[in-house]
């Protein structure tokens, strides 16, 4: 949730988000392992409840159903007694591998012309004028945020297959729901690891702390060997390639660069390397969010993403009733969900769909405009 | 699995093979313990003491010990060093044996490299495919400009390095390709060591011998009064159950007193912690003594090197989302809000500094090159 929500907009999301899971009872994803698997709900009082444990899938679409969470989550690791709230005692079996690829950290620059920050006393402030006391800071989600994400999982995909030898089926990857993409791997060689191992696969994926000595010194000498080249020393090859338009042999490049290799390492590097949350990656007690299960970020569903190039989240996920309903918007830049275009809006009272609703009071930038019985809408 | 016939020789100097116990039938040794008749005054009962004692104690096999013993009798005095160390039932104590055990065949195979490198690597393969159940694939590949010998599966790989420096084993530092991890020979035999010791250590634990022979529990006891008299008092070293310190180096600091071997990284944060915390350098030593691969001049130069006592600049301490990034973060409810733990020690003495203070906003530990090398403290 962003910005405190009134009882009239906790309403409005308890419905939509009831609604849709009791349409979805029969569809929702289920962990594999599920009775190893420790569940958390974030409920719509803002409280976090973690160490559940359910032991077939009608147990946990009956709790869901019964509660209506905000958000559901279900841990990347399993244990013998995952409903133990010691995380010591819960038995440790083993954990999928979690990457959480956040649009945020890849300051795509969309992000400077729709993010923005909501001050107390209802005035706006473009993201390049920093934040005040007072004021909170909306993030917004484009198109442009979602390819610039998806580019991003591709490179993963790239590393995780070619260099740590992941089968593509052991790999599911999901939007998140808001402005990020997960991709899981279940993969048995990899489950028993711990988390000083997933510190280094982390390391690997995002090249935070690599050494130029390392690519240097593997520079062939000619140019004949520049093809014998593997994993990331070949795309670093391959980046400095592209900015000096030689063969970057080691002799070429020193001729090219005088004595300052490293700092040409240090470009390349910069410009091939995969941008993952390496916290995600290492912590095996956190709670995912659970596929299929909406965001209350954004009202938006963790969408599985079978294809990832043919997948189209900010039309799939938007998956809450496209009932009309009456909202006072504060302010909202230009928003595009289900190929339709909604605003830009400031200070505008009028009907929208259900989910661009939801979408709108989720962010605190709207609130629902009761009609005189009492209900929302129209 | 590898099919390798050894030499008797070459059994001598891998007493953990089952091909070595099958050695010691074919020569018509009993090799169940209640069968092992004289006890001390047979050559490999002594020799077994005296291995048992150089592990426990020195830390290290000294390769003279074994010279000129017949294979057999370097075999069983493998077998009987592990019973004494399991029959003293101290896990430290075990840690220590099989460590020095692992660095003393590492010794050997780095010998075997220098004389013959083919013949080497097939024989480390086959140690790792016996003994570890992995499989170190031969391979003469030119990548770039190096040329690697061997390739491991990743998993294997990400298990035996865990301990080591990062900044040498993390993959980050390696070329992958395929879900292999490529090495020079040499390389390998280095992280055979690892889990070579793993393995003797959990072997070692298991040795129990039901109604072991008094000479055996008398050798046991005595070694461990000799081990309890040769290590500093635990009482001088930093108490895990300290308030003042954060989650992440009391949960440090208590694997450490379990005799666990810390991980490389995990050993220069508790070091540059408890050097920022103003905690004497002897305390910090004495926290280390009960690693099993403590060597106190070592570890005392190392910690004096962190502490900046030796010239150089004092190391800070990692902040917390380094620690997290590491997987060593032991998060709790006590450090809301806290970035780093100096600021968490700061926090519970009152909001003052710690007695003495540095610590960084993220990053790596002190200057690519001016990394401490590795088997310090």
């Amino acid at each position: 949730m962003e910005g405190g929500l009134g009882e009239g907009e906790i309403e409005f999301l308890r419905t939509s988000y009831r609604e849709y899971y009791y349409r979805h009872s029969s569809s929702l994803w289920i962990p594999p392992r599920l009775e190893s698997r420790e569940i958390g709900f974030l409920t719509f009082e803002g409280h976090f409840k973690r160490h559940m444990r359910a032991g077939t899938p009608g147990e946990l679409v009956g709790a869901v159903l019964r509660e209506v969470p905000w958000g559901i989550f279900y841990s990347v690791s399993y244990y013998e007694d995952p409903g133990n709230p010691d995380m010591d005692e819960k038995g440790w079996l083993g954990a999928d591998l979690a990457f959480d690829i956040d649009v945020k950290d890849l300051h795509p620059a969309c992000m400077d012309a729709h993010d923005f920050y909501a001050c107390a006393d209802g005035s706006v402030r473009p993201l390049s004028d920093g934040a005040l006391p007072g004021c909170r800071r909306v993030d917004w989600v484009c198109p442009s945020c979602v390819e610039a994400g998806r580019r991003e999982v591709l490179r993963l995909l790239d590393l995780l297959q070619r260099d740590l030898g992941v089968r593509p089926d052991s790999i599911s990857i999901y939007y998140s729901g808001h402005r990020g993409f997960h991709v899981h791997v279940e993969d048995e060689g990899l489950r028993d690891l711990g988390r000083e191992a997933r510190a280094q696969i982390a390391d690997y994926v995002s090249l935070s702390s690599y050494d130029p000595a390392f690519f240097a010194r593997l520079l062939p000498l000619s140019e004949g060997h520049l093809g014998t080249l593997v994993g990331w020393p070949a795309r670093v090859v391959e980046a400095l390639r592209a900015k000096y338009g030689v063969p970057p042999t080691r002799p070429a490049l020193e001729a090219l660069v005088g004595g300052d290799l490293r700092a040409a390492i240090d470009a390349a590097v910069a410009a091939v390397r995969v941008r993952i949350d390496p916290q995600v990656t290492v912590d095996i007690s956190r709670i995912f969010r659970m596929p299929t299960s909406l965001n209350e970020k954004t009202g938006m569903s963790k969408l599985p993403c079978a294809d990832i190039i043919a997948c189209d989240p900010l039309t799939e996920a938007a998956v809450l009733s496209e009932e009309p309903v009456k909202v006072e918007v504060s302010y909202a830049p230009k928003l595009q969900l289900k190929g339709y275009t909604y605003g830009p809006y400031r200070r505008s009272t009028l009907k929208l769909p259900g989910f661009v609703a939801a979408f709108l009071v989720s962010k605190g930038v709207a609130k629902i405009v009761k009609s005189r019985g009492g209900a929302s809408g129209p | 699995m590898l099919r390798v016939s050894f030499g008797e020789e070459e059994l001598g100097d891998l007493p953990f093979l089952q091909e070595a116990g099958d050695l010691l039938v074919r020569r018509g040794y009993a090799i169940s313990l209640s069968e092992l008749a004289g006890g001390p005054g047979e050559p490999y009962v002594e020799l077994g003491l005296r291995r048992a004692r150089a592990g426990v104690i020195d830390g290290r096999l000294d390769p003279g010990i074994l010279r000129g013993a017949p294979p057999e009798h370097r075999i069983l005095s493998f077998v009987i060093a592990a019973l004494i160390v399991g029959a003293t039932g101290n896990a430290y104590a075990a840690r220590r044996f099989a460590l020095a055990e692992a660095r003393h065949l590492e010794g050997l195979l780095r010998d075997r490299a220098r004389a013959n490198r083919g013949d080497a690597r097939t024989l480390v393969s086959a140690i790792y495919s016996k003994v570890l159940g992995m499989r170190l694939e031969p391979v003469d590949r030119l990548i770039g400009a190096e040329l690697f010998e061997v390739r491991l599966g990743l998993s294997g790989y990400l298990l035996l390095s865990s301990s080591l420096d990062p900044s040498k084993w993390g993959i980050v530092a390696r070329v992958v390709d395929g879900g292999y991890v490529y090495m020079k020979l040499e390389e390998s035999i280095r992280l055979l060591r690892e889990g070579v010791a793993k393995h003797l250590e959990r072997r070692v634990l298991s040795a129990r011998v039901t109604s072991p022979p008094e000479w055996l529990v008398a050798a046991a006891a005595e070694l461990s009064r000799e081990l309890a008299r040769a290590r500093p008092a635990e009482s001088a070293a930093p108490p895990a159950s300290s308030g003042e310190y954060p989650p992440c180096v009391r949960s440090l600091l208590r694997r450490l007193e379990s005799g666990e071997n810390l991980p490389h990284f995990a050993r220069f944060f508790l070091a540059a912690f408890l050097v920022n915390a103003g905690v004497p350098l002897d305390e910090i030593v004495a926290a280390f003594s009960r690693s099993p691969d403590f060597n106190e001049r070592i570890t005392r130069y190392q910690v004096e090197h962190i502490a900046g006592a030796r010239g150089g600049k004092r190391y800070s301490v990692p902040s917390c989302a380094k620690l997290e990034a590491l997987g060593l973060c032991a998060r709790d409810a006590t450090c809301d809000g806290v970035r780093s733990p100096l600021a968490y020690l700061r926090r519970r003495r009152g909001g003052g500094q710690p007695r003495a203070g540095g610590e960084e906003g993220g990053g790596r530990p002190g200057r690519r090159g001016d990394r401490i090398p590795e088997d310090e403290l």
